[in-house]
């Protein structure tokens, strides 16, 4: 009998302290996240980070990568019912020759350095006149609402950032595109967001939230 | 999905800063109680057991108290460490890790102890520290505890504080029951309970005990004891807490009582062999305090739910001693579940901390002469799992020493370590952090 409870007891241990060898990747992390290669939970697509874990974004909603936050994608906005819907002139394609910007509120053509066409947005003067997706450029002589693209995509290296506002691949951590080569004090970065000098980790300037910068 | 990069390199720098002083702290060897200092964590009442103080005892120091005795006897331990780190000027670790040689007051503690009756005693074991001042914070500030002195012109002064080590009362319900209840030394493998300097071979924990896997102490109930059968000695731990938290000695945060267990048995097999099996399983929870607020005229209470995660963990030990060699091993493993909700920051500045899966080990051998101060030269090889993390796999460390006893209440060490980190990657790959640690120790 009491070899039978000895070897129970045994058995029980053994048990107990393999259970957690059979860990995989697909039980490491809880709903709305994936084991990222980086060997942390990351949430899934469409799904931003809060307190404790991650939620869905409604569907039609994207994610604000620099905030966290769920937003209708540029062009869009949440109706009353709280679905995103087109706006009418915003987003429009544009390139100040042929294709032009004929809404009377969305009649500004923002067209990046080194582009040929742009999208139709509006003047403003502070975040607040803008749509959740854009932000005011407050820096620029005339200030207009506009979107930052490449935030957050997955990268190798800097290469694959290309051709986005997102054109710095920091590849030491999370390997993701950041926003680089702003200016300290002027802040050229996503809304809530402001320009980080980490020249001391030897990264240059980066846009980040201003809790996440080192004072 | 990503954090801005700032916040990730500041939770590196807080990894390679764990890393590297926990790797230091894991070149020493596990403690080695002398042949003449009983290893058994838990002595039969009704001498006081599970305090880790045979060891003391056995030198000299504290001898078993009487039956009832009205003094309060106060006795305690102390070292002083000559530490060298081996770190280039440009190495990360020296930005990181106190890269100068130095002398360090480790350890004062005291303990209070009085036998109150026949079967009730109280223990009391407590620790003094200069932390705070010096904690070096990720933004590379330190804290200096400077104060003006009031008794002497306000000259400054920096202050310190006191960590309650453990508390506790114990009752002999039978002679092979012992209930202890207060704040406790964790019942687990051969090390955690017999922590004091003196009464070890080496300066610091191994890794895994030094991680906690088990948690250190626990705040609760501990019934104990022992049966002889024939040669044979069977012992057993049954725990009843409150579990890991951040205010684990006067709240559960939770509700969550942690429970845990320890076998024991000694056996006469080419000298003695001491085998331990030991289980935890608690629920650790760190939240805000409640918030009450008022709606429609009632008062709604909430409780955040925080960061909670539920453990188990699982150990096993063995001790075995011929003559004047020493060979103990422990394995320790421990395994989170995050609740839904309630999970982590990763701490690597990107995401949640995931379940993991993490264990360790050591072995440890030594001799110990009859001459020259007891002379004892000892190895011990350390190997650990954390958490996995994209700069880390394991951590490994060897070390090796010389033990001296030139009193029976004095220990000096010697001891050089180095630790690598197999299968990192670039950051960490060649990395090779070596040490040279000497400590005087005494008891008084």
């Amino acid at each position: 009998m009491t070899e039978k409870i000895l070897a129970g007891l045994l058995g029980a241990f053994v048990a107990g302290a393999q259970g957690g060898c059979a860990l995989d990747d697909a039980d490491k992390c809880g709903p709305h996240m994936e084991f990222s290669d980086s060997q942390v939970c990351t949430c899934v697509e469409n799904a931003v980070e809060v307190t404790g874990g991650c939620e869905p974004c409604a569907p039609g909603d994207v994610v604000d990568e620099m905030n966290q936050a769920c937003v209708c994608p540029a062009g869009q906005t949440r109706d009353g019912g709280g679905t995103c819907r087109e706006v009418a002139g915003l987003g429009d394609p544009c390139n100040g020759d042929d294709l032009t910007c004929d809404d009377p509120l969305f009649n500004r053509c923002a067209v990046a350095v080194d582009a040929t066409t742009g999208y139709c947005t509006s003047s403003c003067v502070d975040d607040s006149g803008c749509e959740a997706a854009y932000t005011c450029a407050v820096w620029e002589d005339e200030p207009y609402c506009r979107t930052f693209t490449g935030v957050g995509q997955a990268c190798e290296s800097s290469d694959d950032c290309a051709g986005n506002d997102a054109g710095f691949c920091e590849t030491l951590q999370s390997h993701t595109c950041q926003i680089a080569t702003c200016t300290v004090g002027i802040d050229e970065c996503p809304r809530d967001n402001i320009c980080c000098d980490l020249s001391s980790y030897g990264l240059g300037t980066l846009c980040s939230s201003p809790e996440d910068c080192p004072t | 999905m990503t954090r801005s990069p700032p916040l990730a390199l500041i939770g590196l720098e807080a990894l390679l800063a764990s890393l590297l002083a926990g790797t230091a702290a894991a070149q020493p060897p596990a403690p080695l109680p002398q042949p003449a200092v009983a290893p058994s964590p838990s002595p039969p009442p009704p001498v006081a057991a599970d305090d880790g103080l045979d060891g003391l005892g056995d030198l000299g120091l504290e001898q078993a108290l009487p039956a009832e005795d009205e003094a309060l006897t106060i006795y305690g331990f102390a070292d002083v460490t000559y530490m060298m780190y081996f770190l280039h000027d440009d190495a990360a670790a020296a930005a990181l890790f106190p890269k100068e040689n130095r002398f360090a007051v480790g350890n004062l503690n005291l303990y209070a102890r009085r036998a109150l009756s026949d079967s009730w005693r109280l223990l009391a074991e407590v620790r003094f520290l200069y932390a705070p001042n010096g904690a070096t914070h990720d933004d590379g500030t330190i804290d200096q505890t400077s104060t003006n002195d009031p008794a002497d012109f306000d000259r400054p002064l920096n202050w310190g504080g006191i960590e309650i080590e453990r508390v506790y009362i114990e009752y002999d319900v039978h002679p092979r029951v012992t209930i202890q209840v207060g704040s406790f030394l964790t019942p687990y493998g051969i090390w955690n309970v017999d922590h004091g300097s003196p009464a070890i071979i080496g300066t610091s924990r191994p890794y895994a005990i030094g991680e906690a896997l088990f948690p250190e102490r626990q705040t609760g109930l501990h019934a104990y004891g022992t049966l002889n059968v024939g040669e044979y000695t069977v012992g057993y731990h049954a725990t009843l807490s409150n579990g890991r938290g951040p205010y684990e000695t006067f709240r559960d945060l939770d509700q969550n009582k942690a429970v845990g267990g320890r076998l024991t048995l000694e056996a006469p097999w080419a000298g003695t062999l001491k085998l331990g099996a030991s289980a935890y399983g608690g629920r650790f929870t760190d939240r805000d305090s409640d918030i009450s607020v008022i709606e429609d005229g009632k008062l709604v209470n909430t409780t955040p739910k925080g960061v909670s995660y539920d453990e188990r963990a699982f150990a096993a030990d063995a001790l075995w001693t011929h003559g004047r060699f020493h060979l103990q091993t422990e394995i320790i493993t421990r395994h989170i579940a995050y609740r839904n909700g309630a999970r982590g920051v990763s701490g690597f500045g990107e995401g949640f901390a995931p379940d993991s899966f993490t264990y360790g080990t050591y072995g440890l051998g030594a001799y110990r002469f009859e001459r020259y101060w007891n002379i004892t030269p000892f190895i011990m090889v350390d190997y650990y799992r954390p958490i996995a993390s994209q700069y880390l796999d394991t951590i490994a460390t060897v070390a090796a020493g010389l033990n001296f006893r030139p009193l029976p209440s004095v220990v000096l060490k010697a001891m050089y370590g180095e630790g690598w980190f197999p299968g990192a990657p670039d950051l960490l790959a060649d990395v090779h952090l070596r040490t040279m640690v000497f400590q005087v120790a005494c008891i008084f």
